[in-house]
Order: C-alpha cells, then structure tokens, then sequence
C-alpha cells in the first residue's frame, strides 16, 4: 500500500521537478563548499611552507654567520623570549649524522631517526614524515650548509589540520540547513509551477464525469500554462457549440422524419384494414415507396450538409467551366419552366474556369434553379447572369417570383426552415442550406436579396482558378453524350 | 441465366431473389462470403449480387478473390453507405457497378440486365421495336404505326432509355443519371415533365398507351 502510494508519487511531474530542482540546488552547494575547503587547505599549506623556508634561510643565514655554538645561543635566546618552539629545528653532518636538534611543543610522535635514513631534497621542496598514529604529517625543508653538514627546519601539519576540521564542521552546519532549504524550495516551485495543469487535469476529469459546463480557471498571467488554459477553454466551447448544434439537427431530423413514417404508417394501417381488394392495397403500397423516398432524399440532404458543414465533405477539385455548367443547369430545368411558359435567359462570357468540384457545383446550381422556378409563377422570367470579376466569377440567379419577407430572408439558411408560402411547395428547406455550405466549402460566399411580390436574387461568388490568367485546359473533363 | 445473390439479411435477400425470379432469371443464394465463393467458383454465374457487409469474408475481400481466380462474371456491389470513397474502392476491388441501400428493385433489374449485356457482347441492335413503335437508333428516327414523330434531343433519349428496358421498370433517379448525368435526385418534376411530353407525343392519338407510370418506382414502356 505504501510502496504503491511512493510509486506513483514518484511517477508525478511535480515529484520529479522538485527532485529535480532540490537535487540540483543540493548539488551545487556542496561543489561551493567543497571548493572553499580545498582553496582553504591550499592556502594554509601555501603559508606553512613559505614560514618554514624563511626559516631555513635565517638559521643557514645566522649558522654562516656564527657557527653551530652562536646558533644554539640564539636559538635558545629566542625560545626565552617568545615561550614557543614552533619549527623542528635539525643540524646533521656532512653524513647526515645528527649534531643538534629542537623538537617544538605539542610534538606527536615522529619516527625521527628515519630522518637519517632518507635522502635529503631540494630547495624549495618537502619531505613528508607522517606520525606513528598519522595524526599529523611533518614537512620538512632541507639545505646543505657550504661546510657540508645539512640544516633541515619542519612544522608539523597539525596546527593546520585543526583549523580545517573547525572549517569542516562550519560548512557542515552551514550544509543541513542548505538542503533543508533546497528540497523545500524546489517542492515548493514544483506545486506551484504545476497548479494550473492539476486545474486542467480537475476540469478534465470533471467532464468526464458528466460535468459539460466545468471550465478551467484562468489567471491572465499571460505564461505559457496560462495561455494553455485559455486554449483549452476556447475549445470546450467551440465543442458546446456544436454538441448544442448538432443536438437542434437531431431534433429537428427526429420531427421531420415523423411525419412522413406518420403518412407511411396510415396508409399500411388503411391498406390492411380495408377488404376492398387489391387496388387499396396498390395505392397504399404506391405511398410506402413514395415515403420511404423522401425520408432518404432528407437522410441524403442532412448527410451532405453536415458534412459541409463539418468540414469534412470531400470536394473532387477539377478546372470546370462555369458557363457550361449552368447552361446545363438551365438545359436540366427547360421542360420544366417550359411547361410554366417561364422565359429563362443567360448573359454569360464565353468561359469561366474554376478549380472546383464539378458535382456538388451542379447541385448548387439544380438548387437555385428549381427554388426559381418553384416559386416564380406562370409567365415570369428568370435571369441568369455570370460575370466574371478581378479574381472572383459571380453567378446570379434573379426571379419575378413570389419574394421573401425580411423575415424569411434572415432564416434561408438554416437548415429545414421553409418560409409560409414555401410549405404549400414540395421540397424539404435543406436545398438553400447546402448551397451555402458547398459555396462556403469553395471557399465562396451566397448572398440573396429580396422583398415581397417583387422576386429575389441569389448571387454566389467563387474565387477564379489560381492560374485565372489563361484558360485551364480541360483535362478529364467528362463530355455529356446524349444515350 | 443464373445469378449469385450473396447477402447475409434474410428480408432483402428474400426479395432480391423473389425479384430475380419473377424477371426471368435461376437465383442461387449464399448468406456470407465463404459460401458465396465456393458457389462462384463452382458454377458459371451470368451475374453476381454482393453486399459489401458479410459475416467473415467480407464483400470486397469475395470479390477480389474471384477477380483473382479469374471469375469474371459481372458483379453489382451492395452497400449501405452512399460515399464517393467506398463506391471507389468498390469498383476498384473488381465490381462493375454499385447501389446503396436502400435502392429500387426495378433499378437493380435494369442495372444487372445492362452489365450481362456489356459482359456477353450482344450485338447492338440497329432498331427497337415494341409492337408497333420502332425506334431507329442510325436515323435516329421515330415511328408508330407507320407515323413519324420528331423528337427533341432529351424526349429521344428517354424513349431509348425506356425501350432499352421495354417492359421494366425505369425509375426517375436512371433517367436523371441517364439523361443529365446528374446523380442526385432533383425535387421538382424535371422528369415527370420530360415522360408527359413524350406521352403527349407518341400516346395521345392512340388508343392503347405504351408509356405507363407506376406510382413510387418509376416508368415502364410496354404494350398489353
């Protein structure tokens, strides 16, 4: 239970900043402190060994000057009046034979007859005699007087190594509460450096679990944690949005497809009640078929749409012409508007070349037409006009039709609204909303203008081929043949 | 001629066969892909029916493995889902045509004829005639009972269309895709328009009337 609980303390983020951070900090004070100790020893060891040569050549100094005798007197002399003895003083001869020595107070023991044994150095270097229980070391500085006999001075290493044990147990002192100090500070940054991911992580968990609405706290300090959060609570409401979107076309799919299963189901339900034979039966079974079309025409149309809106409708982007494209649109409808004496016309350059998809362009245009001729009455006209522009083509699709309220005007675009006088017609309210989407998917806007009993016009724009210069030759473009 | 229905729901594929047979044709039926490949390779199909959703071998996987073991009957590929993607992938794997469920039995019918047409090279015929209507596809002319009729460029081409399948059932979406190319179904009465002109043309002075509307499926061109 416990190890667990350290495991996944060790696995958290926050764990390991800290430890990274105190660890870090530790390490880099001792380094200071370790430093510091070497630079003290180097410098004490610096100092001890300057005194003992000053020494050296003092007493070679005073030993030519006054022989062996005047050395002893001084030597004895100065130990009178300063009560201490700090250098090991030795005098051997030619042979290395000892004639004289003064051992200082505070003396560990020295195997000091190895003294004879060893050869003598150089000048300026130190022979190193440790004590018999190596308390202590004694370095020792050696010269050969001009009469053969050797003069050696030494300090034991002790006064020194107490001063740097006292150092030792400062820094040590100094060296807990650093640590102390260290894993505080970086657990500390840690928990507060990581509080705006556990809030992310809070909010996450809690829309998990249901809560949609739970959002996480921003504190406009502008950092990058903080920027994060702001991200993330952009896309949680673009999310809402669309749940909420897509929520109203459930709902509104749900009520349209009652409707006709409502017709569907009524007329089985006569069929199979009545016992006049076959031909009920054929007419209810007629309106089955009849239904079941309808219901997959709206299942196709809200397919389509969603996914244009969504932005997942994938466009098959070929160079097509747009002129040719609405004279066929025109070519579909012209038994239609025949048959409504509607006058149809085209201004039109010779060619328009879009990069685009040539289907969906050619439901957009069926759509605009069959809306126009729906709704424009027996002997009205309608004008169709593609221009071309700097580096758009506009096609407009005006009628002398029956018009749109401002009410009406406002809500064509949605999906499944069909305005007061469009219900007396066939058809389903997606049309207009799938334009727009297949135009807006093309990178293209639709707008449409109309009043009452005086028509309306609907005009797209479509941005030109990237190379609009010339024309786009028209590869795999399919030739329509007559069957 | 023999045809292979392959398709796991038992409804549809009762009334795919109940289809087949009724117009003509010697149906055998599998429930999943492995018993549809062992029948296929077995025996010589005219034409093939399969669903792209099979328990085990899935629809595409039967067909590649025919295509692979040169089985080469013509195959139309069932499919509940309507993309541009899958229908692609269908006619790549091997399949020669596509219908997405829910579809009409009558296009079914038309579409298989036309694919045993394509695979058994009938000659092309130079007229088409039913009873007293005869369509002359070289001159490209029209007549009943010895009368010329001219016609506009689309009224020929539906009555082409509608003789070609003299007798079946030619639903509004085949005449839309035929005539315009157009593969999605417009909401006005393009075609109805189309077919009462025609009517009005090759039907009203004669008093038995070839051109016959079935309410909910289509047109149908027949003599009684």
């Amino acid at each position: 239970m416990f190890s667990s609980t350290i495991k996944t303390l060790r696995q958290t983020t926050g764990f390991r900043l800290a430890l990274l951070s105190s660890a870090s900090f530790i390490v880099g004070t001792l380094f200071l402190f370790a430093f510091a100790y070497f630079l003290l020893s180097a410098s004490l060891q610096a100092r001890d060994r300057d005194s003992i040569d000053a020494r050296l050549r003092q007493l070679a100094a005073q030993y030519q000057a006054a022989d062996l005798a005047g050395l002893k007197r001084s030597l004895a002399l100065e130990s009178s009046i300063r009560k201490t003895k700090p250098y090991f003083i030795r005098i051997a001869g030619p042979s290395n034979a000892l004639v004289f020595m003064e051992i200082p107070d505070q003396w560990a023991e020295f195997d000091l007859a190895r003294l004879e044994r060893l050869p003598l150095t150089e000048l300026g270097s130190f022979m190193r005699l440790p004590a018999n229980d190596d308390s202590a070391v004694l370095e020792i500085a050696s010269l050969r007087l001009p009469d053969g006999s050797i003069l050696q001075v030494g300090k034991s290493t002790d006064e020194r190594d107490e001063i740097l044990a006292l150092f030792g147990w400062i820094l040590a002192g100094v060296a807990i509460p650093v640590v102390v100090i260290g894993i505080a500070s970086g657990a500390f940054l840690a928990v507060r450096a990581l509080r705006p991911i556990r809030e992310l992580i809070e909010t996450v968990r809690a829309i998990d679990s249901g809560a949609m609405t739970a959002r996480v706290p921003v504190r406009r300090t502008g950092d990058e944690l903080d920027s994060l959060a702001q991200l993330f609570n952009g896309m949680l409401n673009r999310i809402a949005v669309l749940i909420e979107g897509m929520r109203g076309a459930l709902d509104t799919v749900a009520h349209e497809l009652r409707t006709p299963i409502a017709r569907m189901r009524g007329a089985a339900e006569i069929a199979l009640q009545s016992d006049r034979g076959t031909d009920i039966a054929r007419e209810a079974l007629s309106d089955c078929i009849e239904e079941s079309d309808r219901i997959l025409r709206l299942l196709d149309g809200l397919m389509d749409l969603s996914e244009a809106e969504a932005g997942t409708l994938v466009l098959k982007r070929e160079p097509v012409d747009i002129v040719a494209l609405v004279e066929e649109a025109i070519d579909l409808y012209r038994y239609v508007s025949e048959e409504k004496a509607i006058s149809v016309a085209l201004e039109a350059p010779d060619r328009v070349w879009v990069t685009a998809d040539r289907g969906r362009l050619r439901q957009v245009m069926a759509n605009l037409l069959d809306n126009a001729t729906k709704y424009t009455p027996r002997g009205g006209r309608i004008d169709l006009k593609v221009s071309r522009e700097k580096s758009t083509v506009a096609i407009a699709v005006a009628d002398t039709g029956i018009g749109m309220t401002p009410q009406d005007l406002s809500r064509i675009w949605d999906r499944l609204y069909r305005g007061d006088r469009g219900r007396a017609q066939r058809g389903m309210g997606l049309g207009l909303s799938l334009v727009k989407a297949i135009v807006e998917a093309h990178g293209g806007q639709v707008v449409a203008a109309s009043a009452p009993d005086s028509g309306s016009v609907f005009r797209i724009t479509l941005p030109l081929a990237s190379d609009s210069g010339r024309p786009v030759p028209p590869t795999g473009r399919a030739e329509r043949t007559a069957i | 001629m023999r045809i292979l229905v392959v398709e796991d729901d038992p409804k549809i594929g009762r009334f795919i066969v109940t289809a087949l047979k009724q117009a003509g044709f010697a149906v055998d039926r599998a429930e999943n892909g492995e018993d549809g490949l062992h029948l296929a390779l077995c025996t010589p199909y005219a034409a093939a029916v399969i669903d792209v959703m099979l328990p085990g071998l899935s629809g595409l996987d039967l067909i590649g493995e025919l295509r692979k073991r040169k089985v080469v009957s013509p195959v139309i590929i069932l499919s509940a889902r309507r993309s541009v993607d899958d229908r692609v992938a269908g006619l790549l794997t091997g399949g020669d045509d596509y219908l997405t469920k829910p579809f009409s039995l009558s296009e079914l019918l038309a579409r298989i004829h036309a694919l045993i047409r394509r695979a058994t090279n009938a000659t092309e015929p130079v007229r088409l005639i039913v009873n007293d209507l005869v369509l002359d596809l070289r001159a490209r002319e029209v007549t009943r009972g010895g009368r010329q009729f001219s016609l506009q460029a689309r009224e020929y081409s539906l009555l082409e269309l509608l003789l070609r399948n003299a007798g079946r059932p030619v639903s509004k979406t085949m005449i839309l895709e035929g005539l315009w190319d157009y593969n999605f179904s417009a909401q006005t009465n393009v075609v109805d328009v189309l077919v009462c002109r025609l009517r009005n043309k090759l039907d009203r002075d004669f008093p038995d009337k070839m051109i016959h509307t079935i309410r909910g499926v289509g047109y149908v061109l027949k003599h009684h």
